[in-house]
């Protein structure tokens, strides 16, 4: 204990406390964190966007907000769940966990990781702020070409979601490197690729999605902002451009983006599942294979967004049959999760029960994925309601539901507080029900020709009591939300305490404390097998008996052998950790500035360009 | 005691939930969705491919969700039970569970080639067949309506097609703004209206009736607004109306003495430079052909009722009905804009 307290204010020195902390940090679990609280504020500013939405279709011909209203609001819920809340939750999880995982104590770029953490918050203050500035994105979150050219969308609008969408997709780039960086080399000693945990091998595959995705956005957005200030025609077709070029470049992005938001979540189910059935995944290599097949086939079904865009039979076709394809590796995903809770003896704590609710509605939304993968039925469906209803499936369904996994299963490490079970079931009922209200009469209303993005509908269609429903639902939704914010609330104030490893975990996070230390690990844990604490409490075949203290004790102690409080001193003092520093986010404000100048004229561009330097000398040179 | 009331609880909390599934879906069955009752032979194939692969989806969601409420009931951690098997996976079963997707999969693949085939093969005509047996029709989509051309027939109108029951109809699709997409969900497929392009799409009549459909691409402030009508008219019913268009509208003198006056309103406004009106000073061609205008049974993008009040409305104060459109407030006073509107209802 002497030693612990002494070593105290070096820690402190390293880390200072306050806001300059959370500005300055490159901790990788605060950076997480941040995250992981930035996004879910979107997620309630995209919440309330969607329960606008639903108040103005609640009836037909209903007048509570203006078309121009509508058709902006439309744009940033959907702008805000992709970019601002669906990726940014899915990286802060990983940021936070995927270090602990393989055993390491940091991201290979701390610098980078808070570089990418800014540049998501700036790039969504870029958006939003143009709703002070004259007029917010009225295109669509798919912002086609030539509707967002200036002729078309005249405000600056969609000059802010362009400049948005470039801000974030170099956050996106760079956490895609470090994320790959990380887990190609920072692994324990022992855990080879086939020893990596399922999260850490999903967030791989989504990491090269991202390299290689993001790019065509930000080329698509810098494009459509040189056609809409420097009247460069690359989309406007009386001057030689053609709007399906804007079309191509988006949905190759697009849908690669869509596996960028299911695969972590599939990671995600990976770990819960199996630890909630104390039973080893089944077919770990099935799992991992079909992870890396999605994300190559990912690459080549970007065109069946296009099918009525007039493509040859034989393209249709084509994009037909590989967006078909990825049924397959899903499919076996979803099996292998069936098949690791049937025989195992499954404890019925919310995360599993949000991974349960996962499969039964991400199954939903990959049936219906099936149907608009077929030329002739997405003919009929594609821009209606029924897409809105597959989509929300997959991405509320699946990605939501597990995102809610993750977050009850791994908040006891992130906090140390349990969450409260009882709050967390009730939440999940009302979700499952408000979600299923919500979304599944869409798919009727699709079918019954209600198209996507309409500020309003005639009566008499038939289509008045379905939307009355949805929108009833959209509001079960929300009281789930709330009672969730609340969980959290509750729960960090009198939660039960956490210790290291709650739920009789398999994996390495398992073995450090809780929240755990700047270093992660005192000693860095060497690995043999795919389980590495389950194998060290249970021996690899679940019979080494659990009950007793003593054996607990010894498992404990063999994992992190002689972790003392002199260990833990000398952990502090001397395991070198990144200090904290301003540079990423001076750099990403530089950028930032740029982006309005880009807007306000050439003197606050330099001004950004000046600081943007500035910032990366003083990076390059300061001393972590 | 407790693990035992909740096994059955969590059971009948799932029945619930299918039961609710069952009465949306008893419901919805109750009066078919329009994409299920086609009024042409394309969209009847879409529709019998839905019916198919539907059926398909319905018998894995019954056997995936039916294994998992069952591995559910079966498998959860009873006290006292010690650690499960330690299974890390069954070669057997991951074949056989990766192999039978592919194989339905190949079916349904096989299913929507069949079809695709058939729905881009469009039927080819011989100039000179008659209407009731082939008419091409140019789409043109602009902010917020439609343009609707017949031009082997010299006709022009807006927002309401007309087609013979039994012709084949060939379109051509073209866009002079934004991207827009031309819809009828009882005839077929959606067809985008792209500038720079032109995409074709064809129907074959069955049913005689009277369609709604809309633009399904969102197009800017009122897309909501730019519905369309199909008239599917038995083939003398086709041709009645054809005359009709195809003749002019009543010469100035012939009109009643109130509808001249909203005559001269029109003539003497801005009208005349976005409007055509067949034999009148109004040459524009960025509005919507008014020729023929009180032939139609609704206006602005197929949104409104054509009748006197609404029309009266709508010239009174344009954007007041559909905020956003192209047709600017002209400054007329009430009682102008209901001559207007007279005159209007006199273009049959």
């Amino acid at each position: 204990m002497a030693a612990t307290s002494k070593a105290l204010p070096l820690l402190q020195r390293r880390a200072p406390s306050g806001i300059i902390r959370w500005l300055t940090t490159t901790d990788h679990k605060d950076i997480g964190i941040m995250y992981i609280i930035t996004s879910i504020l979107f997620f309630g500013v995209g919440g309330i966007e969607a329960l606008i939405i639903r108040i103005q279709l609640a009836r037909p011909e209903n007048t509570v907000v203006t078309p121009e209203a509508y058709n902006q609001i439309f744009t940033m819920h959907g702008t805000t769940m992709v970019f601002l809340f669906g990726m940014p939750i899915l990286i802060g999880i990983a940021n936070y966990m995927v270090p602990l995982m393989i055993g390491a104590r940091d991201m290979a770029f701390p610098r980078l990781n808070a570089l990418s953490f800014w540049t998501l918050v700036l790039g969504g203050v870029i958006m939003y702020s143009s709703f002070l500035l004259g007029g917010a994105p009225d295109g669509g979150w798919f912002a086609y070409a030539p509707l967002t050219t200036k002729a078309y969308s005249p405000s600056h609008g969609m000059d802010f979601w362009a400049l948005g969408i470039i801000v974030t997709g170099i956050g996106s780039i760079a956490g895609a490197i470090n994320l790959v960086v990380t887990i190609l080399n920072m692994r324990a000693p022992g855990m080879t690729l086939f020893k990596m945990p399922l999260f850490v091998w999903q967030m791989l595959v989504t990491a090269f999605l991202l390299l290689f995705a993001i790019p065509s956005l930000t080329v698509d957005s810098i494009l459509l902002f040189l056609e809409r200030n420097f009247s460069a025609p690359f989309f406007a077709a009386n001057a030689g451009g053609d709007p399906l070029l804007w079309q191509h470049l988006f949905w190759f992005f697009g849908h690669p983006e869509v596996y960028i938001l299911i695969l972590p979540a599939f990671g995600i189910m990976s770990e819960v599942v199996p630890v909630f059935s104390q039973k080893p995944i089944f077919g770990y290599r099935a799992i991992v294979y079909s992870g890396i097949l999605i994300g190559f086939l990912g690459f080549g079904v970007w065109a069946h967004h296009m099918f009525a865009v007039g493509m040859s039979p034989v393209a249709d076709a084509i994009f037909s049959l590989s967006s078909m394809l990825i049924a397959i590796p899903t499919s076996i995903k979803i099996f292998s999760w069936i098949g690791t809770m049937w025989g195992g003896s499954l404890r019925f704590q919310t995360p599993l029960l949000y991974a349960i609710g996962m499969i039964a509605m991400f199954l939903i939304g990959g049936l219906s994925g099936i149907t608009v993968a077929i030329v002739p039925i997405d003919l009929q469906v594609t821009d209606t309601y029924y897409v809105v209803a597959h989509f929300h499936y997959v991405l509320f369904g699946g990605t939501v539901f597990a995102a809610f996994a993750g977050i009850y299963y791994w908040f006891p490490k992130w906090t140390g507080k349990m969450l409260s079970e009882t709050l967390g079931k009730w939440q999940f009922w009302i979700m499952l029900i408000g979600f299923n209200l919500t979304f599944m009469p869409m798919h009727l209303l699709g079918m019954d020709g209600m198209p996507r993005r309409v500020y309003t509908y005639g009566s008499g269609l038939g289509w008045d009591i379905w939307n009355e429903l949805e929108t009833i639902g959209s509001f079960i939704i929300a009281i789930a939300i709330l009672i969730f914010i609340w969980n959290v609330v509750i729960s960090m104030i009198k939660g039960k305490t956490a210790g290291n490893d709650p739920w009789d975990g398999f994996t390495l996070e398992w073995t450090t404390s809780s929240p755990p230390p700047r270093y992660d690990f005192a000693k860095i844990p060497t690995v043999h097998s795919l389980r590495p604490l389950w194998d060290q409490k249970h021996g690899a075949d679940g019979n080494m008996p659990t009950e007793t203290p003593k054996a607990t004790a010894r498992t404990e102690a063999s994992l992190r052998p002689a972790i003392t409080a002199a260990d833990v001193a000398v952990a502090a003092a001397q395991i070198h950790m990144p200090a904290g520093s301003w540079a990423p986010l001076l750099l990403a404000t530089g950028i930032t500035i740029l982006c309005y100048g880009m807007i306000y004229g050439v003197a606050l561009a330099a001004a950004g360009i000046i600081l943007s330097l500035a910032s990366v000398i003083y990076w390059t040179w300061q001393k972590v | 005691m407790k693990p035992e009331t909740r096994l059955p609880n969590f059971i009948r909390y799932a029945g619930v939930l299918m039961a609710v599934a069952a009465l949306l879906a008893a419901a919805g069955c109750s009066g078919l969705p329009a994409m299920l009752k086609p009024a042409s032979e394309n969209a009847s194939s879409i529709a019998n491919l839905i019916w198919v692969t539907f059926g398909i989806a319905a018998v894995v969601f019954v056997i995936v969700e039916g294994v998992l409420m069952l591995t559910i009931a079966r498998y959860r951690n009873k006290p006292g039970a010690g650690m499960p098997r330690q299974s890390t996976g069954n070669t057997a079963v991951e074949i056989a569970w990766t192999a039978i997707p592919a194989i339905a999969l190949a079916v349904v693949f096989a299913l929507t080639l069949g079809t695709l085939n058939y729905l881009t093969t469009a039927p080819t005509w011989a100039k000179g067949a008659s209407p009731t047996q082939h008419v091409n029709v140019r789409i043109i989509g602009h902010e917020w309506w439609w343009e609707i051309q017949y031009p082997d027939l010299g006709i022009t109108t807006a927002n309401e097609i007309h087609v013979p029951v039994g012709a084949d109809v060939s379109f051509k699709i073209e866009s002079t703004d934004v991207i827009h997409s031309f819809w009828v969900p009882q005839m077929g497929g959606k067809t985008d209206a792209i500038p720079g392009h032109i995409n074709n799409s064809w129907w074959h009549v069955t049913e005689a009736g009277r369609f709604t459909g809309q633009c399904a691409e969102y197009c800017g402030t009122e897309h909501a607004l730019m519905r369309l009508v199909v008239y599917a008219d038995p083939p003398d019913t086709f041709n009645a109306w054809m005359a009709n268009q195809k003749s002019p509208p009543l010469a100035t003198d012939k009109l009643a003495p109130d509808e001249k006056l909203g005559q001269q309103i029109v003539m003497t406004h801005a009208c005349t430079a976005c409007h055509y009106i067949q034999g009148t000073k109004a040459v524009g061609r960025i509005g919507p052909d008014l020729t023929h205008f009180a032939s139609r049974s609704t206006f602005a993008g197929a949104s409104f009722e054509n009748h006197g009040v609404n029309v009266g409305a709508w010239v009174y104060d344009p954007q007041k009905m559909k905020p956003g459109n192209k047709m600017p407030g002209l400054g007329l006073s009430l009682a102008e804009a209901q001559m207007v509107a007279v005159y209007m209802e006199s273009l049959k």
